[in-house]
């Protein structure tokens, strides 16, 4: 894994840490999905998306892995 | 243009609503209950002779001057401490007076040097003046024994002590504590031996004295005076402006002489200040015409080239052809740029315009990337807007003071002066802070609870204090049922009640005892009116906008917010973080804090804007190293933000920049970044222009030009011929124009004008037709959030992942002292420097001595992320395990050490957690050793600027 992806995986998690408070796992990955949606850089999300889809998100949480598995670019 | 002072009313206002009517030499004068006669007179033109009072500190009653006579009374009492009384009959001109008073004025000049022709006071001296209105003609007292002959104390760089014109009215002292709060002064001795004695007959500079400016200000005569003044004589003119340090905002007057500034005096009506003022604003402006400003526009090919002095336009043109050169070759993406908290509002505005209409995406981004940002994020999510909720003079109405991850007294003196003011009146405080700050003891206040948690469990402690007010049964049912979304509290009440959070399980993460967490939060929840104050503390952390949403769900579940006396209160840093944000400096949000993508907000936009723009969030300023690195950003707009010395991992921020093609720096000194740019445009310092600053409470005060822009334009001015060299066309005449064009977008700012400023003094927003003359109090009614309702968010505590090991043992924490400010580009180059001359480690005695440190050793600071060198200073004002730095000086390389673990929400560097070993040394370290030496070849490199 390239030290650009660590970086955007390790953000991933911790914004999943967050939102992994609520009980409610649906609604945890939407804010996570929405959160990464609305602050990160085009070619950010383009990266995380392409290393769910490429690299099976390897280094994800399951939360931030399903989150940016409904996020499209 | 005039030097006019504002009256001096001799003592306070009062603020009784009650009404006393009384006639004072015949004329009649209604005023509120507990007016001095003296105040009383002065309201309808009457000035009584006075030397010992004046209306900034309460009455002292000593000098006699302000004798009078009251009808029915009994002698001559002083009417600075006689109040009025309903029918009262007051006298203050008569034979007897005159009489008297001629003799107190007699007695006080026979001990005064009579050299009033060259006093540096001639002019402004009150002691000369009052001689001149009772007419003293003759002085029959020959003393064998004055104080004529008592020595100067020149200590202090800014003001001069000379005892010998010195009439003991105590104004300084009275200053220094009703006003300032520090107590540095008193009488020492007694009778004829009486004297002004800063600390235990220290001088000025070693005693406790923080150089406030309060006792100069209250000083009478020449006792006390500033340098500047002894120089150069009395200022001729004044311009009210606004400070230019910290967010507290104080209003200004600064008295000149032509385009000389010769003393900065607060201005006493100034709505966040009340004419209080700290060393930096007081004293500290001297940076602004430092032999180190860079006048001329600059270029250069290559960082290892040296620098050319060049025309404006030619250094515009190169800059502008360099932008669209990066874009035709990396893309539109390429480029990007940074606002300036420093700067003007409508300054920050016109760069983030140029970004996102010029440039064409929405890469821009601000210093409160890596101080405020988790503030915004949590309080825009919680109460809906990303703002503090109150005023600074709120304080005044609270019973308890939290204070949390701030440190008042040294980032925010004045208001930090306020608050002491209301705990000597009683409130009770909790402070929350791994060290022990001035506010935990100091004279006359004590803190109720030092809640002394370790570094990164901020979380924690909120989390165990929401636990004991949910499980104690202390919530506002019915403040939360009325205002806040009950799913959401619901949820959270269920999330905090769990064991897991209560003061006895967490008391192993943050080392508090469960026993004061539970009695402070009970304090808090049912001590009357509680105001929470934060500061980057909170905010600095991996979970620091978690923090911030905490300390909002706390106060909406306990009732405190949406009055006067309470609220949620971030300190912010810069004299203008808050307006920054306000302008749309991040890079998802438009001006007014509305996202990029938001359809009716772009659509405002592009029309009012003319322009097409990016629905896409752009990069932060750590994304935009990352990106440099990865070689899809290659151009950089830097104005007034030194991001190659105040953001962490330098050596990370270092290799990004050297990376790019061309960095563009707009500044008044070539600072740290600068050194790596391709691109100087001198900037002008706050005295140079005008516009507006946005302080920590919204207000919005005005910034004047007092002196010509030394380069020749104003910020403002640079960024819009930038961008019409780019093709995006700027045609603002006049900043105000800028402000009308933010009022036309921004919701919270359509009652904003600079006739608007200039009727009302300052403005806090919102200000709109339905606050007309702004929002002193947010959230009164409803939160801004659509639905009207605060919105509770879940709270869990993550554990950094900078932990102590064997190899790293303690950890560091970082923060700022009085003396200076922020990367210290301004204060280093001003007297402040006599106080602190150097970045210092303070390390607890236990750690010290385990490593065989004494104060004044150098020592080796080593993180996963770099080494320095400073020197120690053994306290325990930090804990065991904890070690604290400032970072003001660049060639300590505080970030350096610092990591770049940042809080999960908005990227804000995580300054506040550094695992750490701390080793004895004989030597700075490499990373030092080779700044010195690019330092060194940078100046060099500008040496040779003029000859090019």
């Amino acid at each position: 894994m390239s030290s650009k992806i660590e970086k955007l995986v390790k953000m991933a998690n911790d914004i999943s840490n967050f939102f992994d408070a609520d009980p409610d796992k649906t609604v945890a990955a939407q804010g996570v999905k929405n959160h990464i949606s609305r602050s990160w850089e085009l070619r950010m999300r383009e990266a995380i998306v392409d290393h769910v889809k490429n690299h099976n998100g390897e280094g994800l949480s399951p939360l931030a892995k399903t989150a940016v598995s409904q996020i499209t670019v | 243009m005039s030097i006019d002072k504002d009256k001096d009313y001799g003592t306070p206002a009062s603020a009784s609503t009650e009404l006393v009517n009384l006639e004072i030499d015949g004329f009649k004068v209604t005023v509120p209950a507990g007016t001095s006669v003296m105040r009383a007179a002065a309201s309808i033109g009457i000035d009584i002779p006075k030397l010992c009072a004046t209306d900034s500190i309460e009455p002292f009653g000593s000098c006699r001057l302000c004798v009078v006579q009251i009808e029915g009374g009994r002698g001559l009492p002083a009417s600075c401490t006689t109040p009025v009384f309903e029918g009262m009959k007051a006298v203050t001109q008569n034979q007897k007076l005159a009489d008297v008073r001629r003799g107190v004025m007699e007695l006080y000049i026979s001990d005064h040097p009579l050299d009033c022709l060259t006093c540096a006071a001639n002019g402004d001296c009150e002691l000369q003046d009052m001689a001149g209105a009772v007419g003293l003609r003759e002085v029959r007292y020959k003393p064998v024994e004055t104080h004529l002959g008592a020595t100067k104390d020149t200590s202090n760089p800014y003001f001069t002590f000379d005892p010998s014109k010195c009439i003991v009215c105590q104004r300084c002292v009275r200053a220094c504590e009703e006003t300032q709060g520090t107590f540095a002064l008193t009488i020492d001795g007694r009778g004829f031996d009486s004297k002004v004695s800063p600390g235990q007959n220290q001088d000025f500079l070693s005693s406790e004295c923080v150089s406030c400016g309060a006792c100069v200000q209250a000083c009478p005569t020449a006792t006390l005076i500033e340098n500047n003044v002894i120089e150069n004589g009395q200022p001729e003119h004044a311009i009210i402006t606004t400070c230019a340090y910290c967010g507290v905002g104080c209003s200004f007057r600064a008295e000149m002489k032509g385009e000389q500034v010769i003393r900065m005096v607060p201005d006493k009506n100034g709505q966040a200040n009340h004419g209080h003022s700290c060393v930096k604003g007081r004293f500290a402006f001297g940076y602004a015409t430092h032999k180190d400003r860079i006048t001329k526009p600059m270029i250069r090919a290559s960082i290892q080239d040296a620098w050319k002095e060049v025309s404006w336009e030619e250094a515009i043109s190169y800059a502008a052809s360099e932008i669209k050169r990066i874009q035709a070759k990396y893309g539109k993406e390429s480029v990007g740029g940074l606002t300036s908290s420093r700067c003007t509002n409508e300054e920050a505005y016109l760069v983030q315009k140029l970004i996102r209409a010029g440039f064409g995406n929405n890469n821009v981004d601000t210093c409160a990337r890596v101080c405020h940002s988790p503030t915004g994020y949590g309080l825009k999510q919680t109460l809906g807007e990303a703002s503090g909720t109150q005023n600074f003079d709120s304080i005044m109405k609270a019973d308890v003071i939290v204070v949390m991850g701030v440190n008042p007294t040294d980032g925010h003196p004045v208001f930090g002066s306020q608050m002491k003011k209301r705990l000597r009146q009683g409130a009770k405080l909790i402070v929350i802070d791994p060290r022990e700050i001035d506010l935990v003891k100091s004279p006359h206040i004590q803190a109720d609870y030092h809640l002394k948690l370790r570094p990164s469990t901020n979380v924690a402690i909120v989390n165990a204090l929401a636990h004991v007010v949910v499980s104690e049964g202390l919530v506002d049912e019915e403040f939360v049922k009325a205002r806040c979304d009950m799913a959401s509290f619901n949820k959270w009440r269920t999330f905090v009640a769990d064991e897991r959070h209560s003061p006895e399980a967490t008391e192993s993460i943050t080392g508090v005892p469960a026993a004061d967490i539970r009695a402070a939060a009970r304090l808090y929840a049912t001590g009357g009116n509680a105001a929470f104050h934060y500061g980057l503390g909170v905010t600095e952390h991996s979970q620091g906008s978690t923090t911030v949403i905490g300390i909002a769900n706390l106060a909406m579940a306990t009732g405190n917010i949406g009055r006067d006396g309470v609220g949620v209160n971030p300190l912010r840093g810069q004299n203008n973080v808050q307006g920054s944000c306000d302008m749309g400096s991040f890079p998802h949000e438009l001006p007014g804090y509305r996202h990029v993508a938001d359809p009716a907000t772009h659509d405002l936009f592009e029309k009012a804007w003319n322009a097409t723009l990016s629905t896409n969030p752009g990069l932060r300023i750590p994304n935009m190293f990352d990106a440099a690195l990865d070689g899809t950003f290659m151009g950089l707009y830097c104005e007034g933000e030194d991001i190659a010395q105040s953001d962490p991992d330098i050596t990370h921020v270092h290799s990004a920049l050297q990376k790019m093609e061309c960095v563009i720096v707009q500044d008044i000194f070539l600072n740290e970044t600068a050194k790596f740019a391709h691109v100087f445009l001198p900037g002008a310092s706050f005295l140079e222009k005008t516009g507006t600053f946005t302080n920590a409470e919204r207000r919005i005060s005005p910034v004047r030009k007092v002196m010509r822009p030394l380069a020749g334009y104003a910020d403002w001015e640079v960024t819009q011929l930038l961008s019409n060299a780019l093709g995006y066309p700027m045609n603002y005449s006049d900043p105000s124009e800028i402000m009308d064009e933010i009022a036309s977008l921004i919701p919270s700012f359509t009652g904003v004008s600079y006739s608007k400023i200039d009727e009302l003094g300052s403005v806090q927003w919102p200000c709109n037709d339905e606050t007309p003359d702004g929002t002193p109090v947010m959230h009164t009614k409803e939160f801004l959030r659509d639905d009207g309702k605060g919105l509770f968010m879940l709270t869990e505590y993550v554990p950094t992942i900078e932990k102590v090991t064997p190899m790293y043992p303690l950890i560091l924490t970082t923060g700022r002292i009085l003396a200076h400010y922020n990367v210290g580009a301004q204060t280093r180059r001003t007297g402040n420097v006599a106080w602190n001359p150097e970045d210092l480690l303070e390390i607890h005695p236990h750690d010290a001595q385990n490593r065989g440190i004494n104060d004044g050793d150098s020592v080796g600071i080593k993180s996963r992320a770099g080494e320095t060198v400073l020197h120690a200073i053994v306290t325990d004002r930090v804990q065991p395990g904890v070690v604290y730095t400032t970072f003001h000086f660049p060639e300590s390389g505080a970030n350096v050490i610092t990591t770049d673990n940042s809080d999960w929400a908005t990227n804000c560097p995580e300054y506040k957690v550094t695992a750490v070993q701390i080793t004895k040394v004989t030597k700075d370290s490499d990373w030092q050793q080779g700044y010195r030496a690019f330092t060194e070849n940078q100046l060099d490199l500008l040496a040779q600027a003029a000859n090019v």
